[in-house]
């Protein structure tokens, strides 16, 4: 017997399991953010892998993903956004983008633009965005890949652990203490029109071959890159995400504590509830232990609980899976389950494993249990799609500290 | 005992799938290049066109370290020139783009020039270090009210084509973002967006078609178009912007030159069948003529191809290389042993040689000696088949197949009965099965296959050598009572190029009601004009068809 098999029989099988998890999670953040990397770059690429392996194990063995998640979550989002701006700038010296880029199809592909692309691609084989297809991650490929992958493990659970984009929303609507309007009842009317408005831009997209939802609806404009205001359609355009990023992803989410734009406007979110079903994971609500006290439903910042699902024993179809409703359930009746497993309205057991058999029995079951592996699956997803970002943001700040310029490259 | 087995597997598949899930998310990263690769291969989709600046309508590839003018031109010695920077290694002309999708408010045509070498970026950095490119259009094949003198005064030291005036000149360079059109009568001039595309090496021209001159509007629809594109060092002190070349390279002067009058061209795009450095090297002291250059021709079925003025010399060396392989045939065939004319050996190594009328004779020879030799009857028809590959008409075409066929029909006959079996003894390609599908391409409704049956004389039913009897089936291709889209359908699709008569004749019939008289009529005047020969009229009566042998 080892010693690290002996410290770990002093322990309940669950702790062991979260211990070995994070062990495994430690190392592969540090495979995808610091390996092979030296100087700088290898302090910053640690830097996000000690704090992407701090939050999973606060996840892990404290059993509930919030607030960890959203603080992993807005970070991740926070360090996209002064990193993307910067590389613009060194390539391009502003962040606007400019009719050579489109020419030579150096605009990256956002996983928001899968959904307006998909379908005409698959009938016309004609990608309706100047991206590259292949090569770089923000080609077309990999983003297809990613999607593809997303939607056979999370699920919509990209859209709350992932998503570099719904993480400024979700940070921005964790922000105040309370809700100062109340949205709760529009529920199904807005889950509505977030169908409607896919319709609309993949209708309108295979009817144009123009990336309509990027075109004129996109609020992440704004902290990305958009196109060059020459032209009386280009400032309307201006005026349309600069209106929309205001309104959806800053007002609104601090009034209501909801993710407004993830819930009414995304395109790729309400595709991701179409086709949630393909992911093994999902949320449940134990029926038996539930006392229907409507916490979960004013919690949920998707609007995704309401009393009807709780009585059903599953969230809506737009549920996120950020498990910001586990920690306002009192009695924790909710947890992450297997769609193949245990049927909903039965206890959720969330890390579990006592009462079993033996220890070597208990601790593969808590290692296999959904309240362990989709956290784990789901931030390696959010860690390794951030890697590169973040892990410069780092290494930028820690330039900025050390020589007082943010930029590294041509643009400086 | 079933539904414990089915909750076992159940249960397993609920502790495998997630721990996959969990697993296969790094693993896929760590792959994830080679998966996409592997999407790429089996997707194969394209950007849309209109955002990359349009199809591709013709490609010039050029050499690479071409870029030596006249053979031996040198860079200029300032400003840090690498070798590489004036090499144009391809030459692109896309479609133009007439509603473009995003981003651009009108119609434009892209070209493109990739070079060898691409600038620093950002433009800065490199001084006047620059290439600037000059492309000549012609637009009008006629060449009428073009020009063959520079548009940019002594410019480039250059002539153009007398066959292919210039109706558009444009001048780019890597310097600034916008580069000139002007006409060639000087009534037109607009700027055109320059753009580098540093990945690629190349600098994109666009030109804006929208409210240009109708000339230069044609280009949309992929109109024939031919360019000179011309390479060389800028200089923004020099009209034209193209640095001097001179016999010893200086500050902002090339080097390399032969005389004074040698163009300050580095690089060039060729037609095919002509060289650079001779092109280039065609100016006259004496007479103080300019080199003269000649074009490349973008769309069009000749795309690429030699100008006229270079047609002549082209042809010539068609022509010598066709005297060669004639020299080569009658050495040939003077090396073949003295054997009968009948023999069957002499006959394939005539037609190897291609010598046709003479392997004919050999072949009447060795029939007369063997009636139905069938290798004689192969090589016939082998060779009836290759001159209906060459025949100019549709009809002839046909003729000479059937004859082939009839040939080769008797030779894998006399093979089956001589060999029985043999390597001769059955036919690769049925001739059935020949006849269906040459039966399916000349029907009535496809293109070219009315005229074909109408130049056999005929509707050509059953008259074509070779193709099985048509025979009129009743009711096809006739009008019919009720207005079923669907039966209407049918009988149009009979009658294929006839649809809107078919279709005008079926309305006036269900105006005037559908009785026998007029039903009667309205078909034979569709029989009068549709080549369908005689059929047979009848009328629906009661939800049944009563043909009319009257």
């Amino acid at each position: 017997m080892t010693d690290t098999e002996s410290a770990l029989r002093g322990r309940s099988p669950s702790f062991a399991a979260a211990t070995a998890a994070v062990a495994v999670f430690a190392y592969e953040a540090w495979f995808f953010n610091a390996a092979g990397k030296s100087g700088a770059a290898l302090a910053g690429g640690l830097a996000w892998a000690g704090f992407c392996a701090a939050i999973f194990a606060i996840i892990a063995i404290g059993g509930k993903p919030d607030p960890a998640r959203r603080v992993f979550f807005f970070t991740a989002a926070l360090a996209f956004v002064p990193s993307f701006i910067a590389h613009l700038v060194e390539t391009r010296g502003r962040m606007v983008l400019t009719a050579a880029e489109i020419a030579a199809s150096q605009v990256p592909f956002c996983h928001i633009a899968i959904t307006t692309s998909i379908v005409p691609a698959a009938l016309l084989h004609t990608l309706d965005f100047p991206a590259q297809l292949s090569g770089i991650r923000a080609a077309f490929y990999p983003m297809l890949g990613y999607w593809l992958l997303s939607l056979a493990t999370i699920g919509r659970g990209w859209c709350s652990w992932v998503c570099f984009y719904g993480g400024l929303e979700d940070g921005i609507s964790g922000l105040p203490r309370r809700a100062r309007m109340d949205i709760g009842a529009s529920g199904p009317t807005l889950r509505r029109v977030n169908k409607a408005i896919l319709g609309f831009v993949v209708l309108a997209g295979m009817a144009t071959l123009v990336p309509v939802y990027c075109d004129w609806l996109c609020p992440f404009k704004l902290v990305t890159e958009y196109y060059e205001p020459s032209s009386i359609r280009g400032y309307l355009a201006l005026i349309a995400f600069m209106g929309i990023f205001l309104a959806l992803v800053v007002v609104l989410p601090l009034l209501t504590k909801k993710r407004t734009q993830c819930s009414v406007l995304c395109p790729f979110g309400a595709t991701q509830s179409l086709l949630g079903r393909l992911s093994p994971f999902s949320v449940a609500v134990d029926t038996d232990d539930c006392v229907s006290c409507g916490a979960c439903d004013r919690a949920c910042p998707m609007l995704a609980m309401n009393p009807e699902t709780r009585a059903k024993g599953r969230p809506e179809s737009s549920c996120v899976k950020c498990g910001t409703c586990f920690g306002a359930c009192r009695k924790g009746a909710i947890g992450y389950e297997l769609r193949l497993g245990k049927r909903a309205g039965r206890r959720v057991a969330p890390v579990s494993g006592k009462g079993q058999a033996g220890w070597g029995r208990a601790f593969l079951d808590a290692v296999l249990s959904p309240a362990l592996l989709f956290p784990f699956t789901a931030l390696s997803f959010g860690m390794i799609i951030s890697s590169g970002f973040s892990a410069e943001t780092m290494t930028r700040i820690a330039k900025l500290v050390a020589t007082g310029s943010f930029l590294v490259g041509a643009g400086r | 005992m079933k539904a414990q087995g089915t909750r076992s597997v159940i249960a397993t598949a609920a502790r495998v799938l997630p721990l996959c899930a969990a697993i296969g998310v790094p693993f896929f990263f760590v792959y994830s290049t080679w998966i996409a690769a592997r999407l790429e291969k089996a997707l194969r989709l394209e950007v849309e066109p209109s955002f990359t600046g349009g199809r591709l309508l013709a490609e010039f590839p050029n050499p690479i370290g071409g870029d030596t003018g006249q053979g031996g031109y040198t860079y200029p010695l300032g400003q840090g020139w690498e070798k590489g920077e004036l090499n144009l290694v391809r030459y692109a002309v896309r479609a133009p783009v007439p509603r473009p999708v995003w981003g651009f408010s009108g119609a434009y045509w892209q070209l493109e020039a990739s070079f060898a070498k691409a600038m620093p970026t950002g433009l800065a950095g490199g001084g006047f270090r620059a290439p600037v490119l000059h492309v000549y259009i012609q637009i009008r094949e006629s060449g009428a009210g073009g020009s063959t003198e520079s548009a940019f005064g002594e410019g480039e030291l250059l002539r153009f084509d007398p066959d292919h005036p210039w109706d558009y000149a444009l001048s780019a360079d890597g310097w600034s973002p916008a580069g000139e059109i002007r006409s060639a009568d000087g009534s037109y001039r607009a700027p055109v967006p320059t753009m580098w595309d540093f990945a690629r090496r190349r600098l994109i021209l666009r030109i804006r078609l929208e409210n240009a001159p109708r000339l230069l509007a044609s280009v949309i629809g992929g109109a024939s178009t031919w360019h000179y594109v011309l390479v060389g060092a800028y200089d923004p002190a020099r009209e034209g912007h193209f640095a001097a070349v001179r016999r010893g390279a200086g500050l902002h002067d090339g080097g390399g030159a032969k005389d004074d009058l040698s163009p300050r061209v580095f690089d060039l795009i060729a037609p095919k069948g002509t060289s650079k450095s001779a092109e280039l090297s065609s100016e006259d002291p004496a007479s103080g003529n300019y080199a003269l250059v000649s074009p490349v021709m973008a769309g069009g079925p000749a795309a690429a191809g030699p100008s006229p003025a270079l047609r002549g010399r082209a042809a010539e060396a068609a022509a010598k290389e066709a005297a060669a392989a004639e020299a080569a045939r009658s050495r040939a065939l003077a090396a073949l042993p003295p054997r009968s004319p009948a023999d069957s050996g002499v006959i394939g190594e005539l037609f190897e040689l291609g010598l046709e009328d003479r392997c004919l004779e050999a072949i009447k020879a060795d029939i007369a000696a063997r009636p139905g030799d069938p290798v004689a009857l192969a090589y016939r028809g082998a060779i009836l088949a290759q001159r209906a590959d060459r025949a100019a008409g549709l009809g002839e075409k046909m003729r000479l197949v059937a004859e082939a066929y009839r040939d080769l029909d008797a030779a894998v006959a006399g093979s089956a009965a001589a060999a029985r079996g043999g390597p001769h003894g059955r036919p690769l390609l049925p001739r059935k099965r020949v006849e269906r599908r040459a039966e399916r391409r000349f029907r009535p409704g496809r293109p070219g296959g009315r005229r074909f049956r109408r130049r056999r004389g005929h509707g050509g039913r059953g008259e074509g050598p070779g193709l099985r009897e048509r025979l009129p089936r009743p009711g096809r291709g006739r009008l019919r009572e009720g207005r079923s889209h669907g039966r209407r359908g049918v009988a149009m699709g009979d009658l294929g190029g006839d649809r809107r008569t078919l279709r005008r004749r079926q309305a006036r019939a269900d105006r005037q009601g559908i009785r026998d008289g007029g039903l009667r009529r309205a078909n034979a005047e569709l029989d009068a004009s549709t080549d369908r020969g005689t059929m047979v009229p009848y009328r629906v009566e009661g939800g049944r068809r009563h043909e009319d042998k009257g």
